[in-house]
């Protein structure tokens, strides 16, 4: 059986800053066969369980999204200059192969709109939704 | 005409900045400044919560440190209830503390500064991040992801969860420690101690490397804050307030946490939202002091367990006969000895049978309206003061965090280097200069909070200043 884990990060005080979160709640809530993480944000220590797994799903707000968008992700020697307290999905997979020597064969990163974040523990309705829309699109690379 | 150089955003610190250093006619540093751009407004946003909530709440303020926003806020709520909590729940919540400083106080180290010291500060900027790091030396790196790893496996064991844990409560804790978790945690010590030591013996070689460059990183006197035991001992989750000088006298001691607002106060400079606390006596800005490692381990009398006390008299003793250290990079090798008091501590604690108490935490309604909760957070102390109704609905909230204490202390760090490394007249600034301006803030290793990270990408404001304070260019990026 393949091994999935699905993190879901961001300020669940921050409206839709949560987006990541919320649908890494629900996919745990639906498919408690998948290991499902909700963090603040990605922390170095991520690195040894990424690199553990078959299949990596990041969920994060995306300011810049109109719709959820989902990217394959690659390790790179040039990812982007990590800040190491909030690592990027990228930032980590490249730590998981250099200081495991192992990636997961899948990885993805799935932006969910997001465009309210002021202090609140509820998503805007366009994020909420996309959060809906996001959970049809984890379950469809869950099944490839 | 003067001009700014800018540098934005610092990088490897967490949240977001911007250094302006500002040159005079001559192009000698006239000022420098470390500005912070993000502004929270926590405390606005927890008025009419329950105070029950509210270690739930703080905690979110942060990534990196919710463990100490966890303890504090429940120990305003124990002042709030006007409750004495069990013995257990104070270990566990000492063991938490002391997680909290172990997996912050590695990252700082291993990850955030190691880079400038293992590959140079004139190395690539590209490669001098932990990927460089690992290619230089990748056990070195492993081993600080892992010691990371233990401090937040503790919390996770302790609390459920890596981070946000509402496990602490007014009144104690909700949950006994399972005597298995006890067993798993005490596995990794071996490994946890191996690799305290390599930090620490990585760290005296730095020292002799840089030994010429060292005196230039913050080096001033000041006052030192911090908490210590009753007796003067090291101190982390409970005590009174001792304030030093950078001559090693005694200012103040003893003072009770709860009347830190007699003591302390908060200036607003009009260019950062971080704001400037300063020791009321001396007024401000004269009134600059410093809190976190540094000053811990320079106003303690004496540390309780064996290795990190030999380490604490080395330190002292690195400024000869004034017994206090007052150059900021030593902030890191206080760092190293506080990851060996806990490392220690954390052992001690752990083989306490009163750890595994079942009775962890006192009930109680609200007796009081107003709460003060302090600790020793990883970069200094951390006060929680809450005012409530009688159903415990918080009426105000004012929250004093540690990395703001350091403020006036970081932007004279700034200026010192700046000052040293930075010829205004050759007209070149290069990569290794700038970094080591940044690194002399990293020794702080402040923590700005990410409190929204999609927001944190959100478009910078860079301003040229003339010496008349004109702005000569604005840029929106």
């Amino acid at each position: 059986m393949k091994k999935v884990l699905v993190i879901g990060y961001g300020n669940t005080l921050r409206g839709d800053d949560a987006a990541g979160v919320r649908a890494a709640e629900l996919i745990a809530e639906r498919h408690p066969e998948i290991e499902s993480l909700c963090l603040h944000q990605l922390m170095p220590e991520l690195a040894e369980q990424i690199a553990e797994c078959d299949t990596v799903v990041f969920l994060d707000a995306d300011v810049n999204a109109t719709q959820p968008n989902a990217r394959l992700l690659t390790t790179s020697d040039s990812a982007d200059q990590p800040r190491t307290h909030f690592l990027s999905p990228k930032s980590l997979l490249t730590l998981s192969q250099q200081l495991y020597r192992r990636v997961p064969a899948q990885s993805y990163s799935i932006g969910i709109p997001a465009s309210s974040f002021g202090f609140s523990e509820h998503l805007s309705s366009r994020s909420a939704s996309a959060v809906q829309e996001c959970l049809a699109m984890v379950k469809n690379y869950l099944t490839r | 005409m003067s001009k700014t150089i800018t540098i934005l955003p610092v990088t490897r610190i967490e949240g977001h900045a911007k250094i302006t250093i500002q040159l005079d006619d001559n192009g000698d540093v006239m000022d420098a400044r470390f500005h912070v751009n993000e502004f929270r407004g926590f405390e606005k946003f927890t008025e009419g919560r329950l105070l029950w909530e509210m270690p739930g709440i703080t905690s979110r303020i942060c990534g990196i440190c919710p463990a100490s926003h966890l303890v504090t806020s429940a120990k305003a709520g124990d002042d709030i209830l006007a409750v004495e909590i069990p013995e257990t729940a104070e270990k566990l919540r000492r063991l938490l503390t002391l997680a909290q400083w172990l997996q912050s106080h590695a990252l700082s180290f291993f990850h955030l500064s190691s880079p400038d010291f293992l590959l140079g500060f004139d190395s690539d900027p590209v490669k001098r991040n932990i990927f460089g790091l690992i290619a230089a030396d990748a056990e070195f790196a492993k081993r600080g992801v892992r010691l990371r790893k233990f401090g937040q496996e503790i919390i996770e064991m302790l609390g459920g969860r890596r981070i946000h844990t509402p496990w602490t409560v007014p009144g104690g804790v909700r949950d006994p420690l399972d005597p298995g978790k006890k067993e798993l945690m005490l596995q990794w010590i071996p490994e946890a101690k191996e690799t305290v030591q390599l930090a620490l013996d990585t760290l005296k070689k730095i020292h002799v490397k840089y030994s010429k460059e060292i005196p230039e990183f913050g080096n001033f006197r000041t006052l030192f804050v911090g908490l210590v035991s009753k007796d003067g001992g090291l101190e982390y989750y409970d005590g009174v307030l001792r304030i030093k000088d950078g001559n090693d006298n005694t200012i103040a001691d003893k003072i009770d946490p709860k009347t830190y607002a007699e003591h302390f106060g908060e200036a607003v400079e009009s260019w950062s939202y971080l704001k400037f606390p300063y020791y009321k006596p001396f007024d401000y800005p004269r009134g600059m002091y410093r809190v976190g490692p540094l000053a811990r381990v320079n106003i303690c009398n004496y540390i309780e367990t064996p290795l990190a006390e030999a380490e604490r008299k080395i330190f002292k003793s690195l400024n000869g006969a004034v017994n206090v250290v007052n150059n900021s990079f030593y902030y890191h090798y206080a760092r190293c000895i506080e990851m060996l008091f806990a490392m220690e501590k954390i052992e001690m604690l752990l083989h306490d049978p009163v750890l595994l108490g079942d009775n962890v935490r006192s009930l109680a309604s609200i007796n009081r309206s107003e709460g003060v909760g302090c600790s020793e957070a990883p970069r200094g102390v951390l006060f929680h003061h809450y005012h409530v109704n009688k159903d415990g609905v918080i009426q105000k909230a004012n929250l004093i965090i540690a990395t703001a204490q350091n403020n006036i202390a970081m932007n004279r760090t700034v200026r010192q280097i700046a000052a040293h490394f930075i010829d205004g007249k050759k007209g070149k600034i290069t990569e290794g200069i700038l970094n080591r301006v940044e690194a002399g803030i990293r020794c702080y290793d402040p923590c700005l909070s990410c409190s929204t990270h999609a927001l944190g990408r959100m478009p910078l404001h860079i301003e040229l200043i003339n010496a008349e304070g004109e702005i000569l260019d604005e840029v929106r990026r």
